[in-house]
């Protein structure tokens, strides 16, 4: 792998970026902002969205992350017919690919993986914890930002079956044709606060 | 893989040159770092569990794993959410306490702000003993499960059994258990019942799955063996060494039954506990008991209350020292308290738990063991709440729950483990607990029946019988009582009745061994051997080993006449049991039933190397070698039988025919008038002693 090349690509892609935030303004971070693949190829969040896009910050070590994989992957079967794409966003900037790849096929995530090392996209949606949920529309405007469900009310702390489905509700809403300004809601899981971005 | 964004390099450059300067310039707070101030407190309260392998989700040893979580660990500890420990604090000490001081709380926090640095090396506590083996070293024995227990990716808790057979052959004490849960990450406690009745397999044999399902059991035993100890694990917790004196005894018959709580963890896994034994020499000689304070016929919770209150109370009829506590509720239960009224009026707490978390139950040890004098009375007191505010309630909208199995059950159980001064004080607390009982649900037929089965051991048999009737009438097909009241009427001398009870207690349940055996041993004792042979042979068909049965088997079948199966059976024990003179004597007798004198010879001889001085067995050789005709032979073994047992009639008119026979005439008379003074009704000795007189 030629990394110098890379780098030079990133750079170019990243600084026209800056250059947009300077622009418009309003939000601390890039914009459009770029998440990697586990290859390291850009992914742009906000480009060709079919019908709209679900992204899902995710750790690996994060025991709640983990618990919440088999409704993850309901979701995803239900709303991939739908054309809504999913994505999983990895945000510890630290771990290497190899270790996402083989926590996917443990868990048996078939959901493309993408990285924020930066935590551009984190910073964009506003999303501090995993797994939390961010809904972004065709057009590339953020419908829905937090929790799955209710399930987790704190640490250690859970019901026996939730009592909203946050990030469900939001999709149908967004399928039946309800817009407005987007919901948010408070995730329960681990900080991704703690984890240092690069730089 | 590296990230880097040359744009922003100089920004980072600065970065690190200011932050020295922001020292200097006013912040007051002093750096703290990982290696020196964070280390040593995550190594002494958290590693037990997070560690690599641990049961926790992730390891806090190394200094980036901790980092990537420095504000979730600052929030998490400032609001006492880790490390978990439900005891409230001022309270009694336990063992294994864990409860950060605020000033720990603080160092944390303050790390977290500070952006969580590292700090020198050379800083680095010692990491913890992180040794991986069985934590008290090399045990005496191993128990596995052979197949692992499947658990599905999602879903609620679910409680296993796993019943652990004891390969031992003969009774062994052990000082401690260790239990391996097999898989820490999703399991959240495990307890150990020792099962001394069998119980245990029959409920597994009914679960198709592995192991069966539950989340209490209970079990019965004919005898009064109550459960003596915790064995218990959850993350974190070290197994222990019992205290001198206080190993329990385990044998062949004994069921290690691990009851296990599990909580998925997102994807499929295996679990396969082990239970590790550690043997000692010493046979107890001191005696603790599980006391159990419960009230679950009071729980019975309308939706919505959010105060719902149970208690039981216990007055103690012996002194005794309690050793620990493990409360249980489900998830409804919010407050648990328990307390202990002493005579003079002294109230010592025995536990208090604000908050409970039933994901984090557990056996509490006091550091100091309590004493408390007889007369002292035992509280509990629990809270439930019901309503919508409970964020742990398993039912939306909240429904009315009572005492059950399921985790949306309910339970209010309060264990103690206490050791009275003498063995026997347990017979007295029993009687207490057993009285409590009934005077909350008086028709229980679990406590009538314990309450008889204290009466019985007492010598109370009448009261026995009665309250045994009681525990029938409540439940007619109670198995448990019906052989229980059988084996007290059989002691009371009611043969008839204790076998109709016996057979109703076998029809009640087909599979109750115990109840076969006494069935057996109550028609072999009425002279009913063939209905005998029977039940030995359920019994032997489920345990080939069970000694006891096997004999009773042979015996009733020689009894019956039935030769062939009493060679075999007898046959079988001698396999097992070389040296043993009465199964030798015996399957001689029955060789000789068949005509095989030979062989029969061949035993008595067999029986007499054994036991030398086996008057039976010399008079029996002696009676066969007469018969074949060779009374040279028998007369020394007739003499030895005589002289070995001079009082036996039988000897003496045996030993007088063979001296007949010989012509000694003057010598056989003496020994048929000898046996006809011991049992003037000997009616051969008498024709013998009329035939001597005659040729006189």
């Amino acid at each position: 792998m030629n990394g110098s090349a890379r780098s030079g690509r990133w750079v170019a892609l990243l600084f026209a970026s800056v250059l947009l935030s300077v622009v418009s303004g309003c939000r601390p971070a890039v914009d459009p902002p770029i998440l990697y693949a586990l290859d390291e190829s850009p992914f742009r969040a906000l480009r060709d969205i079919p019908r709209a896009r679900v992204f899902i910050f995710y750790r690996t070590d994060c025991p709640v992350s983990n618990r919440y994989v088999p409704e993850i992957r309901r979701l995803h079967e239900e709303f991939t017919a739908r054309r809504i794409d999913f994505r999983l966003v990895f945000v510890d900037p630290e771990q290497p690919a190899s270790e996402i790849e083989q926590h996917l096929g443990e868990f048996d995530l078939r959901i493309p993986a993408l990285r924020d090392p930066f935590h551009d996209f984190v910073d964009w949606t506003g999303a501090r914890i995993t797994p939390e949920a961010a809904l972004v529309t065709a057009s590339g405007e953020l419908a829905y930002r937090g929790r799955i469900d209710d399930r987790f009310i704190d640490f250690g702390q859970e019901r026996a079956q939730p009592t909203r489905r946050d990030l469900r509700e939001a999709l149908q809403a967004l399928l039946a044709g309800q817009g407005g300004s987007p919901t948010l809601s408070d995730a329960v899981g681990c900080y991704i606060s703690d984890l240092r971005k690069s730089l | 893989m590296l990230y880097f964004r040359s744009s922003q390099v100089p920004l980072r450059a600065f970065l690190l040159i200011a932050f020295p300067g922001l020292g200097v310039v006013g912040c007051s707070s002093p750096e703290v770092t990982f290696t020196r101030d964070v280390a040593p407190i995550l190594f002494e309260n958290c590693s037990d569990c997070h560690r690599p392998g641990g049961s926790g989700p992730f390891s806090l040893l190394e200094y980036a794993s901790a980092r990537n979580r420095a504000g979730q660990i600052a929030d998490v500890t400032s609001r006492r959410v880790m490390p978990p420990w439900l005891p409230q604090s001022g309270g009694p000490d336990f063992v294994g306490e864990r409860r950060l001081s605020q000033e720990q709380i603080l160092t944390l926090r303050r790390w977290a702000e500070q952006g969580a640095p590292q700090g020198a090396p050379e800083d680095l506590p010692a990491p913890p003993d992180l040794a991986s083996g069985w934590r008290l070293g090399e045990p005496d024995l191993v128990l596995e499960q052979s197949v692992g227990y499947p658990l599905a990716e999602e879903g609620r808790d679910v409680f296993r059994n796993f019943v652990f057979p004891v390969p031992v052959s003969e009774r062994r004490y052990i000082r401690a258990l260790e239990i391996r849960p097999g898989n820490e990450r999703v399991v959240h406690h495990a307890n150990v019942l020792v099962d001394r009745s069998g119980v245990s397999l029959r409920l597994d044999e009914q679960d198709p799955g592995v192991g069966f399902a539950g989340m209490e059991l209970t079990l019965e035993s004919e005898t009064f063996e109550p459960q003596t100890h915790f064995l218990f694990w959850k993350p974190g917790s070290d197994p222990t060494w019992e205290p001198r004196g206080m190993t329990w005894e385990v044998n062949r018959r004994t069921h290690l039954v691990l009851n296990m709580h599990f909580q998925p963890s997102g994807k499929p896994e295996s679990i396969r506990p082990s239970l590790a034994l550690y043997f000692s020499d010493e046979p107890p000689s001191r005696f603790p008991m599980l006391l159990q304070l419960e009230n679950d016929a009071a729980l019975d919770i309308p939706p919505g209350v959010s105060d719902f209150r149970v208690s039981d109370q216990l007055v103690l009829p012996v002194d005794v020292r309690v050793l620990g506590v493990y409360p249980h509720a489900h998830y409804l239960g919010r407050k648990l308290e328990a307390s202990a009224a002493l005579p003079g009026g002294t109230r010592h707490e025995l536990i208090s738990i604000p908050d409970w978390d039933f994901n984090w139950q557990g056996v509490f040890r006091y550091k100091t063991p309590l004493f408390l004098p007889a007369g002292t009375r035992l509280s509990m007191e629990y809270h439930y709440d019901n309503s919508t505010d409970n964020p742990r309630n398993p039912h939306n909208p909240p429904q009315r729950v009572m005492a059950g199995n399921q985790s949306s059950d309910e339970m209010a159980h309060l264990w103690l483990q206490v050791l009275p001064e003498r063995r026997e004080d347990r017979l007295l607390l029993q009687e207490a607990l057993m009285l409590n009982r009934l005077e909350k649900a008086p028709a229980d037929p679990v406590a009538l029946t314990n309450l008889g089965a204290v009466l019985q051991a007492r010598g109370d048999l009448a009261g026995a019988i009665e309250l045994f009737r009681r525990a029938i009438r409540a439940r007619p097909d109670d198995a448990t009582a019906l052989n229980n009241l059988g084996a007290a009427l059989r002691l009371s001398g009611r043969m008839d009745e204790a076998i109709e009870n016996f057979r109703a207690a076998v029809s009640a349940r087909p599979d109750y061994f115990t109840a076969h055996y006494n069935l057996g041993t109550s028609l072999l004792t009425t002279g009913q051997p063939g209905r005998a042979v029977l039940h030995f042979e359920r019994v032997v068909g489920n345990d080939q080993e069970d000694l006891a049965a096997r004999r009773n088997l042979a015996l009733a079948s020689a009894l019956a006449g039935r030769f062939e199966k009493a060679e075999s059976n007898y046959k079988h024990l001698i396999g097992s049991h070389p040296d043993d003179p009465e199964l030798h004597g015996e399957l001689a007798v029955v060789l000789a039933q068949r005509g095989r004198m030979v062989e029969a010879r061949r035993h008595f001889e067999r029986l007499l190397e054994v036991s030398p001085n086996s008057a039976p067995g010399h008079a029996n050789l002696g009676r066969l070698l007469a018969q074949q005709g060779d009374v040279d032979a028998a007369l020394p073994h007739l003499r030895e039988a005589v002289r070995l047992d001079g009082a036996n009639a039988d000897n003496h008119n045996q030993l007088g025919v063979a001296l007949a026979i010989k012509g000694d005439i003057a010598q056989a008379t003496r020994h048929f008038q000898r046996a006809l003074d011991l049992e003037p009704s000997h009616r051969e000795a008498r024709e013998n002693l009329r035939r001597a007189l005659g040729q006189d």
